[in-house]
């Protein structure tokens, strides 16, 4: 768990550009048949549901270091949700002081984050 | 080779609890170093050499960075630290060499704020006006 405190609420087109790069990490596991061995992309959004906390960070921590590559507007609204030591959002200002590693560990939690809510917007059981 | 320093050069910013914030546009800083050498002599103007001291002991030496682009968010931050009386270390530093000055334990010593708002590149930004008595400065020789 990285440092910075994430939020719970989602809401903006921030929110929304947050949760389709969330997204964007979960559709690089379709791709990845060494994680997830459905073809079908029903029977993939039932998979990645029916792991638990644990399981879904480990196999996002694989398609956040291994799988897409996210544009910048979409990492800084990813960043925008976690907030450090002076409840300041991760903006301009602050990103770039960050190593790698480190943001890619945010990227991390709010993905997250995120998913505690909904995962696909196909999703049925939420 | 040494040379001085340029603003299109390096980066400036501020530390507060731990946390490093980079402003992304600036357009001018400027430091003033209040602390003096200054000579004096009787009246009778005899002595050619005088007698040095110092004067500006008590005064703080100050910075002033006019920033051009902020996020809303780290405005937010320096007015909160502006109206507890906060303490921050602001800095310039060269990117290319890593020379630079920073004031530490600085005070904002005036409330972060655009002082007009209206047409024209002046009224877009700020000035972060910060006061130290612990300035370090950093130049290599060569």
């Amino acid at each position: 768990m990285s440092k910075y405190k994430i939020d719970t609420e989602f809401r903006g087109i921030t929110g929304a550009k947050a949760y389709h790069a969330a997204l964007t990490f979960v559709r690089s596991l379709y791709y990845m048949p060494m994680i997830c061995l459905e073809r079908d992309y029903f029977k993939a959004v039932e998979w990645f549901e029916t792991l638990d906390e644990d399981q879904r960070r480990k196999v996002l921590k694989v398609a956040i270091d291994d799988g897409a590559m996210l544009e910048d507007d979409e990492i800084h609204a990813l960043l925008f949700f976690a907030r450090d030591q002076n409840d300041v959002p991760l903006g301009k200002e602050s990103i770039n002081g960050l190593e790698a590693f480190e943001i890619s560990e945010v990227i991390l939690d709010v993905c997250c984050e995120i998913f505690k809510k909904k995962v696909f917007f196909c999703q049925m059981s939420k | 080779m040494a040379k001085l320093f340029q603003i299109s050069e390096g980066d400036a910013g501020f530390s507060y609890n731990g946390a490093n914030y980079t402003f992304s546009d600036v357009d001018t800083l400027e430091y003033i170093y209040n602390k003096k050498n200054r000579l004096t002599r009787g009246a009778s103007g005899q002595n050619k050499v005088g007698i040095t001291y110092k004067e500006g002991l008590k005064t703080p030496d100050t910075l002033e960075i006019r920033v051009v682009d902020c996020s809303v968010a780290i405005y937010k931050l320096l007015l909160t630290i502006f109206n507890k009386g906060g303490r921050i270390s602001a800095w310039f530093i060269d990117r290319s060499t890593g020379e630079g000055m920073t004031f530490k334990a600085a005070a904002i010593r005036d409330k972060p704020r655009q002082t007009s708002i209206g047409e024209g590149e002046d009224t877009i930004g700020f000035t972060l006006g910060v006061e130290s008595f612990d300035v370090t400065e950093k130049m290599n020789d060569e």
